[in-house]
């Protein structure tokens, strides 16, 4: 018996149209409408060549199943994810591996500058920190893409959440205001590099807010009982 | 249905045409408008891709992640590092970025080499030079004569030898005689693509004589047995002058490195560069800028003046060596008064004399005056740790303060070290010499006597040598 | 997903490129080097995307209940 109250309208996950009970596709979870359904199927109206230039998708094409013939191959992406660029270029994401080569000789070379004096093994533990990253990165992406989830040009290991505080943006706005503020003079890295203990604690306290969460939430459902 | 951009391919054609047009029609000055304006290709990209957008969302037809695929993004990774270059490349003098370095435009063309030479006789024996060289290595040599001797190499990058002859035509060397000057000018500023064309020249000049180098935009100098003035101004040069009988002056936008060795006039080198070395200097020395490599002062027999954005030093004679390398100073040798500022760095003096005065806000301060008597010091660091190293012998008035740490008094007595809370203090008199006081606000302070691990004292000047005795009395011994 | 959320992170792409172009600009003109303004296209970034959440939560239906009908 339908309880009209518990139907949600449901959106699809890649192009956020509207879909009616009947039109949802249920895949992998979530909600997708026929057009954008993965794995299965290969979805219709696909291009006929994938080209970086003519790609109508920004993502890479969702592949096969893990062990059909011409699927991508994590381990291979590992492999190949230790040589800069490569990695990406595999999983044919490939403004990220031209960002990932760029990131490596940037790194390189700031290891090597004079200026930098006392943080030169900073920036040396840094670059191979880098390598294993790009390799774990392909690699995560290549087994997502053999699975048949669709991946983001500039997809990346640390997860994107869309509840409670949005720490990526924030963060990035952060970063952003730090750095700029150092580059006018404004305020110089050494002067807010003293407070590192506070990142410690709002560390702490964004993991006790996670906690605190859901234990709040746990409870609930098992009351429901 | 998913529509894909129009502009990415666009954008590829536009690129492509402009450097087809570049190939055939020489004169067209594509790249130098391009280098300047080419992020205007940028924006007018995103606001083409803008437009495209908010068309497809008024239509319903917007895809998924229909902004920028990841091959447009790679075309505009491509499009900044490139333009970027050829900006830096075009204007080498303005680009801020450490290390980046095109001097020559080595895509397009083969290389041709031309003769050049120039003689002008009968210059006296002190003329006044003027050498512009806008690109090139040009080495200068006082010898005894009177005339001005130029010899070297102009190398002309061009796609035929024809547009070559034509280039060499425009740029033709000359050296004139204006008034009471010599001048000496290479012309590559005529050039139709100023970067084709770079000139080594060798010249030789009458001892005496002066030299002013002017306009460079890229190549070192190299000058030797010059009694004159000499004044080097470049963009972009390595310098090296040996044995300069007056006044050397050298303003560079960026160097590598500048060595003067030597010299028997005053030395004053500002700008930015790498590494500088100076090396038997008579006169006074002043250097002043940025300069991101090693800096060495061997033997600086007056005052020498060292500027920079982070620290100052001053020095009344450097009869060793005073060294700055990756933030730290480290000077043998020195007579004072000697004072040194910084905003950050570690500073290391060992057998120095008269009035020392520091004054540091981050960085370790290690003072081992080997000299006696000793002078009036005073050493000051925000942050870091003072050691005090002093000789048996010594005579002095010490009172080491530190506000957030600890004092280590290895000397012993008279010594006293009184701790009180955080802070610490150590004071005491020896034969009541000079003052000698040390103030740390966050660190450490460590009192020391000079021990057999530190290196050895230096041994004292040596006496004049004495003639040998006869042989007998020699073997006695 | 809505509509308006799916515009704004569509040109998000295409945004961030006119900041670059603009940026460089400003360095050619001789006003602020690239190299030190760079972080602000992080802050665009960052600021696009607290949008896009924002327009995301305005109009996103409730997280569906975890309990099926009541009895």
């Amino acid at each position: 018996m339908e309880q009209t109250g518990n139907i949600q309208p449901a959106y699809c996950r890649i192009c956020g149209k509207a879909l009616a009970p009947e039109e949802q596709q249920h895949a992998l979870g979530t909600v997708y409408c026929s057009e954008h359904v993965p794995a299965s199927a290969p979805p219709p109206n696909a291009p006929p060549f994938n080209s970086p230039w003519t790609a109508a998708p920004s993502a890479p094409p969702p592949m096969p199943g893990p062990n059909a013939p011409g699927a991508p191959s994590p381990g291979l992406a590992f492999i190949l994810g230790l040589i800069p660029g490569v990695g990406a270029i595999y999983n044919a994401q490939y403004a990220k591996g031209l960002i990932h080569v760029v990131i490596f000789g940037s790194l390189i070379s700031i290891a090597n500058a004079d200026s930098i004096g006392d943080m030169q093994p900073l920036f040396g533990m840094l670059c191979p920190a880098w390598i294993f990253y790009m390799a774990f990165e392909a690699y995560h992406t290549a087994r997502k893409r053999a699975e048949g989830l669709p991946v983001e040009e500039f997809s990346s290991v640390i997860p994107v959440r869309s509840d409670g505080p949005p720490v990526g943006p924030a963060v990035m706005i952060g970063l952003g205001i730090i750095f700029l503020l150092n580059n006018l003079g404004l305020l110089r890295f050494s002067q807010i590099f003293r407070f590192w203990p506070v990142a410690l604690i709002g560390l702490g306290i964004y993991l006790l807010l996670e906690r605190t969460r859901s234990s709040s939430s746990a409870p609930e459902a098992t009351r429901e009982q | 249905m998913r529509r894909s951009s129009v502009v990415g391919p666009l954008i590829l054609i536009v690129i492509g045409a402009v450097f087809l047009m570049r190939n055939f029609i020489p004169d067209f000055r594509v790249l130098d408008i391009l280098s300047d304006y080419w992020p205007w290709l940028l924006i007018g990209w995103g606001t083409l891709r803008v437009v495209e957008i908010l068309n497809w969302h008024r239509n319903g037809q917007l895809a998924s992640r229909g902004g920028m695929n990841g091959g447009e993004w790679a075309l505009v990774i491509f499009i900044c590092l490139f333009g970027s270059g050829m900006y830096a490349a075009r204007n080498a003098n303005l680009f801020r970025a450490n290390g980046i370095n095109l001097p020559s435009w080595d895509i397009l063309g083969e290389r041709f080499d031309f003769a050049v030479s120039g003689t002008q006789t009968a210059v006296g024996k002190a003329p006044r030079i003027v050498i512009e060289n806008a690109r090139g290595d040009t080495r200068i040599m006082g010898v005894d004569t009177e005339e001005v001797r130029v010899t070297g190499t102009k190398t002309i990058r061009a796609m035929t030898r024809d547009d070559a002859n034509k280039e060499d035509k425009s740029t033709a060397f000359e050296i004139v005689k204006a008034g009471d000057q010599i001048i000496i000018r290479t012309n590559l500023e005529r050039a139709s693509n100023s970067r084709q064309a770079h000139a080594d020249l060798e010249i030789t000049v009458p001892k005496g004589a002066t030299i002013e180098a002017r306009n460079g935009k890229y190549g070192d100098y190299d000058i030797e047995n010059i009694d004159g003035a000499i004044e080097v101004n470049s963009d972009n040069a390595g310098v090296r002058l040996n044995n300069t009988g007056a006044d050397v002056r050298i303003d560079l936008r960026r160097s590598d490195m500048v060595r003067v060795v030597n010299a028997k006039g005053n030395v004053d080198i500002k700008g930015r560069g790498q590494n500088v070395e100076l090396e038997n200097i008579a006169g006074v020395a002043t250097v002043s800028g940025q300069y991101s490599g090693e800096m060495k002062f061997r033997n600086l027999a007056k005052p020498f003046r060292f500027e920079s954005q982070n620290s100052s030093l001053r020095v009344e004679r450097i009869e060793g060596e005073v060294e700055l390398v990756h933030g730290r100073l480290t000077g043998r040798r020195l007579i004072g008064p000697i004072q040194i500022t910084s905003k950050s760095k570690d500073i290391e003096l060992s057998d120095f004399t008269s009035t020392l005065e520091i004054d540091v806000e981050r960085g370790d301060i290690q003072l081992r005056p080997t000299r006696l008597p000793l002078s009036k010091i005073y050493a000051r660091t925000r942050s870091g740790k003072a050691e005090l190293i002093l000789p048996t012998g010594a005579k002095l008035d010490l009172k080491a303060e530190v506000k957030k740490g600890q004092i280590e008094n290895d000397f012993g007595d008279p010594f006293r070290v009184r701790e009180d809370g955080r802070a610490a203090t150590l004071s005491g008199t020896i034969g009541g010499g000079p003052e000698v006081k040390i103030e740390v606000d966050r660190g450490d302070i460590e009192i020391r006597k000079w021990t057999n691990e530190d290196s050895p004292m230096p041994p004292p000047p040596p006496a004049s040598p004495v003639a040998p005795k006869t042989p007998l009395e020699v073997t006695k011994q | 997903m809505n509509s308006n959320s799916l515009l704004l992170r569509a040109l998000r792409g295409p945004l961030t490129l006119i900041l670059i172009g603009i940026l460089f600009v400003i360095d050619h003109n001789g006003a602020i080097s690239f190299t030190k303004t760079w972080p602000i296209i992080i802050i665009f970034l960052g600021v696009v995307r607290l949008g896009e959440r924002a327009l995301l939560t305005e109009h996103a239906p409730p997280p569906p209940n975890i309990q099926g009908g009541s009895l």
